[in-house]
């Protein structure tokens, strides 16, 4: 039962839209329509052509044929038998489809017709799944035989000379850069490049061989640029340390002229906003010239003593190893002396 | 004010020890050119005071050698008792870096100072002794029990002399 239940509620139709009924026949309708629409287009187009490109034809501005005129007049008949016919089976395909609702409505019709609807539903479902897999099927080849095209055309054609032969200067000139900028997102697009990447491949003496750097820089509004770079979050891209690596410091330096750099500082307006007497003073606060003073003649004198002490005394040893081997005294003198009382002989 | 740092490893490790004779001499040398200098002192304040009396011709009179001797005599025993007495070093010692001190490491006590300098100021020759002493001792250091070492400490004796530790 539960079977029949659901069967029955699958049989029920939806009501068909006003402006557009689901029938056969409309479909086949729109079918015939964009059928004939676009034989007629190709007819029209073939026509055309023939007439302006065929050797010899030239263009006939002036009254159609009586051929061409029965045959568009035999085209409009047939449309209109079309349009009659289709009318007609649109009509028979509603009544039919009324007088089976009605119909439904009698016990003994509608449990026919339930056995009818579940064959019918078994054969479309069937039917939806053959064509499903013909659909990837044929997807799947479409997938494989557009790339492959596209590889064969691209392969044939001569990318360089089509290049050349596009008036890129014109295509340049036309491009309004400023707006163009405007609408770039600058920070999301340096997120999706691979700066390290790029260096990699440039050749940058290459480069800064070939670039006027004034004539950019004279194009260049800075304020405007900075404004719309994320400078921090650019650092952050950017391996400066792979960065110094590729460029030439030394080379950079040699194109650097110092006196004409140092020509434009204003060395006087620099120091003049200097305040130099807190500086002064704080220095000699921290230097002790007094202290200095003291420390380097007490030292020298201190040294001078200590030098005459020491000879004082390498001499008196020297006395007393005489003495003591003229007078067969063994070890050093004076051992057992007593140790002094100051502590504060530290080496 | 006290020094702390010697230098000289061997300099440093010699302090304490008795000093020898020619450290002893050269300081003996230049107390005795000290002393020369306050016996001119005095000759002058003697001058001095004369021409204040006698009212004319200020002039600096060689005594007779008698008292030549004996006055330097007293000033030689007056200076070198108060110096040993005091810091245990005169103004030659000083520069040498030696200290007079009792045998067993302590400051002499003003008459044992006294005592020692008038013996050594009464017979100088018996300096030489140390040259013979097996502890570098003179005879006035053998007399008094005292003894004279390499010191070159600033700190003044009173602040630093210890108990004896031998």
């Amino acid at each position: 039962m539960d079977d029949i239940t659901t069967h029955a509620v699958r049989v029920r139709t939806l009501p068909a839209r006003r402006d557009e009924p689901d029938t056969v026949a409309a479909t086949a309708r729109r079918g015939a329509d964009l059928g004939i629409g676009a034989a007629t287009l190709a007819s029209r187009a073939l026509t055309s052509t023939l007439d302006r490109l065929w050797p010899g034809s030239t263009p006939d501005h002036g009254a159609p044929s009586i051929t061409r005129r029965v045959a568009r007049a035999a085209t409009g008949a047939a449309l209109a038998t079309q349009s009659r016919l289709l009318d007609a089976a649109e009509t028979m395909e509603q009544v039919a489809h009324q007088t089976v609702t009605t119909a439904r409505r009698v016990p003994v019709v509608r449990d026919v017709l339930v056995g009818i609807d579940a064959s019918i539903d078994r054969w479309s479902e069937r039917a939806d799944a053959e064509t499903g897999r013909r659909e990837e099927a044929t997807l799947e080849f479409l997938a494989a035989l557009v790339p492959a095209m596209t590889q064969a055309v691209l392969e044939r054609v001569d990318l360089p000379t089509l290049v050349q032969q596009l008036p890129l200067a014109e295509i340049i000139a036309a491009v309004d850069l400023p707006a163009l900028l405007d609408r770039l997102d600058v920070p999301t697009l340096l997120d999706h490049v691979d700066l390290d990447a790029i260096l990699d491949r440039i050749d940058v003496d290459a480069v800064l061989d070939h670039v006027d750097v004034n004539r950019v820089l004279d194009r260049v509004d800075p304020d405007r640029l900075l404004d719309r770079v994320g400078v921090d979050r650019l650092l952050d891209r950017v391996g400066v340390d792979r960065l110094l690596d590729r460029v030439g410091v030394d080379r950079l330096m040699d194109r650097v002229d110092v006196e004409r750099l140092l020509a434009r500082v204003d060395l006087d307006a620099m120091m003049a906003q200097v305040d130099l007497g807190p500086i002064v003073d704080r220095v000699l606060d921290d230097v002790d010239i007094g202290g200095i003073v003291r420390e380097s003649t007490g030292s020298i004198t201190t040294d001078a003593m200590d030098g005459a002490r020491i000879s004082a005394m390498r001499l008196d040893g020297f006395v007393a190893r005489i003495v003591d081997r003229t007078l067969l005294r063994s070890g050093n003198r004076a051992r057992d002396v007593s140790p002094p009382p100051f502590e504060d002989h530290t080496p | 004010m006290s020094r702390t740092t010697i230098r000289d490893p061997r300099a440093a490790a010699a302090q304490g020890t008795p000093a020898g004779i020619v450290s002893r001499l050269l300081a003996n040398a230049i107390d005795f050119g000290v002393v020369w200098i306050i016996y001119f002192a005095i000759l002058i304040a003697v001058a001095a005071v004369r021409f204040l009396v006698e009212r004319h011709g200020f002039r600096i009179e060689a005594p007779n050698p008698l008292v030549t001797v004996v006055g330097q005599w007293l000033v030689v025993v007056l200076y070198l008792g108060s110096g040993w007495s005091t810091t245990g070093r005169t103004v030659g010692k000083t520069v040498l870096g030696l200290r007079v001190l009792t045998a067993d490491g302590k400051p002499l006590a003003p008459p044992r100072a006294f005592a020692r300098a008038l013996l050594c100021a009464s017979f100088y020759p018996g300096l030489l002794w140390i040259i013979v002493s097996p502890k570098n001792a003179a005879l006035h250091d053998v007399a008094f029990r005292t003894q004279v070492i390499y010191d070159w400490s600033t700190v003044p004796i009173v602040e630093t002399a210890g108990p004896a530790t031998s």
